[in-house]
């Protein structure tokens, strides 16, 4: 695991890939792993609020929560080096339906934005940074063969778990900030 | 590597308790999405790779 300041960190797998389905469930893991957390730590705050954990356990909590939330709720943008981007480009093969597929996943997180009352102005400049940044992408390593493609029951499960993991982290970003501001 | 991480990124949100608090939480929310991944990694641990 190397860390980048201001970006993050990257995992080394060190293995390459077989196929497209471990690509998509690979990238897909990053902010699922986290996901799993979001109703155990808004538990931890509902306990906390009704007495049953310490009442100061509640701020941290909620903190935690936001920027769990936020982080991956960032990573799941459909940018060519997010996993979102990744996760979108395996499920969706034609180039209609990514471009409807992205422009849904950023409006959902832009909305996400404005409900918990975020300046228009931040979110439009935090936008044209992300679209920069997707332009960046191109040029990858190539694997020798081609990886194994997915099926219609794979790109389907697939979808319903980035739709899950945009849900679950959207879900966490609203409830701390509508407790927290 | 984790601990170089949270202090650069302590000044930027206020060289106080508080400040320590949310860049200790950010690395920790960096270590866990990228632990995801790994563990995504190592399931697909299989013979066959291209």
């Amino acid at each position: 695991m190397i860390f980048i300041p201001f970006l993050g960190g990257i995992a080394i797998g060190g293995r390459p890939y077989n196929s497209l389905f471990e690509v998509a469930t690979c990238a897909l893991m990053g902010p699922g792993m986290s996901a799993f957390l979001v109703p155990i730590l808004i538990a931890g705050r509902e306990a906390s609020h009704l007495g049953l954990l310490p009442h100061l356990l509640e701020g941290p909590l909620l903190v935690f929560l936001l920027i769990l939330g936020g982080f991956n709720l960032l990573n799941l943008l459909p940018t060519y080096r997010f996993d979102g981007g990744q996760v979108l480009r395996q499920v969706f093969v034609t180039k209609k339906a990514l471009v409807g597929a992205s422009f849904a996943v950023t409006s959902a997180i832009l909305c996400v934005g404005w409900i918990i009352g975020a300046p228009n102005n931040a979110l439009l400049a935090g936008l044209a940074v992300f679209t920069l940044l997707s332009l960046i992408g191109a040029g990858s390593v190539k694997p020798k063969e081609k990886l194994e493609p997915m099926g219609g029951a794979e790109r389907m499960l697939v979808g319903f778990g980035l739709y899950s993991a945009v849900a679950m982290h959207s879900y966490a970003i609203i409830y701390a900030a509508a407790a927290l501001f | 590597m984790a601990v170089a991480s949270t202090l650069i990124l302590w000044p930027f949100f206020g060289l106080g308790i508080t400040g320590l608090m949310v860049s200790t939480f950010l690395t920790l929310v960096i270590v866990l999405h990228e632990l995801g991944h790994m563990a995504a990694y190592r399931a697909f641990a299989t013979p066959r790779s291209r």
